[in-house]
């Protein structure tokens, strides 16, 4: 931006000291006085339009606004309700289905001691003493799973020790 | 006796436990500043309508956010100063750069007075100065528009449209001096009578 666009700026805005405007307006010829007086008119003619400016159908305009706060304070609001109905009805279909399980299932939820399907792994050695090591055993002895924890990821392919 | 009328804050405190019958009353006493200052800020009445709603539905989204320490019209007139603003970039088609910004065809240089002379008795319609100087508006682009609202209508000081608008204070002198040229040259057979 030149000199001449600042000060020309600052002298429509009327932000110069008494001094520089004198100064400035010397600098001017007559059009470019004249300009100055002709952009203050457009300027009250710009207010003047701005102050006329009136919301087309006020009415239509607060009804919109009514109807998409409406709109949002119900959503909200109904988000709560949805969940709690879901949950209601997952937790009776959970007792639903234990309670099938008691009746066509005897002995389904007979209580086992842990002896039953944990074995504990006694000579597990680890340079991490982070990493335990447990054994569940099936109580046919059919099969066991050696579930180890605080290792890094082991690829499935890698041969165990 | 006649009951007192409740001030914003009264009503923006009521709006905030939920009274859409108070925030209603809030956009009827601020509808028409919000919509003029859109209005002329994108330069389409459909789309202003669209905004200025946008606004006042923002600003009930927020009012919890609002501290009171600013009156509410000053605080609404930010936040549809702001999505105008926003607006006026995502129409922009082209960047235009930081300095230098010689709108097409202006020379900066150029006079900007009148033609022809002034006639006298010469009186123009309000309907035709509305229509003239929206069309000279129009001919802006977003970011001269919005600078030269802001400073000739709104009243901001440099400082304020600056921080608003997201450019430097350089920027907005630059703006509003090619923008005042633009609008003296769109009216300069008629602006000498208004």
């Amino acid at each position: 931006m030149s000199d001449f666009e600042h000060d020309h700026t600052r002298w429509l805005d009327g932000q110069m000291s008494e001094t520089e405007r004198r100064k400035f307006e010397a600098s001017l010829d007559a059009a470019a006085l004249e300009e100055g007086v002709a952009w203050r008119a457009l300027r009250e003619a710009m207010v003047r339009r701005a102050g006329e400016i009136e919301t087309p159908s006020p009415d239509f305009f607060n009804a919109g606004i009514l109807r998409e706060i409406e709109r949002k304070v119900r959503l909200p609001r109904a988000e709560p309700k949805r969940w709690f109905s879901l949950a209601w009805a997952g937790a009776g279909c959970l007792a639903t289905a234990a309670l099938l399980s008691a009746v066509c299932l005897p002995g389904a939820f007979r209580p086992r001691s842990e002896a039953d399907f944990v074995s504990q792994v006694v000579s597990a050695r680890a340079a991490n003493p982070a990493i335990s090591a447990y054994a569940f055993q099936a109580p046919d002895h059919r099969g066991a799973v050696i579930w180890m924890e605080g290792t890094d990821y082991i690829p499935g392919d890698e041969r165990v020790r | 006796m006649d009951e007192e009328e409740p001030t914003d804050e009264e009503l923006v405190r009521r709006s905030k436990l939920g009274n859409t019958r108070a925030f209603d009353e809030l956009v009827t006493r601020h509808r028409r500043r919000i919509f003029a200052l859109v209005y002329q800020m994108l330069g389409s009445a459909d789309e202003a309508m669209d905004v200025a709603q946008e606004v006042f539905i923002r600003a009930w989204q927020s009012l919890e956010g609002f501290d009171g320490r600013h009156a509410f019209s000053t605080w609404l007139h930010r936040i549809a100063t702001n999505r105008a603003i926003d607006i006026c970039r995502m129409r922009a088609r082209r960047p235009q750069g930081e300095w230098g910004e010689t709108p097409d065809g202006i020379d900066a240089a150029s006079r900007t007075t009148p033609s022809t002379p002034e006639r006298p008795g010469d009186s123009i319609d309000r309907a035709e100065v509305q229509r003239r100087i929206d069309e000279a508006l129009a001919t802006l682009s977003p970011d001269h528009r919005a600078v030269l609202v802001l400073r000739e209508i709104e009243d901001l000081s440099y400082e304020e449209i600056a921080e608003r608008v997201g450019c430097s204070h350089g920027t907005v002198m630059s703006r509003l001096f090619h923008a005042r040229r633009k609008m003296q040259l769109e009216l300069r057979d008629f602006y000498e009578r208004l």
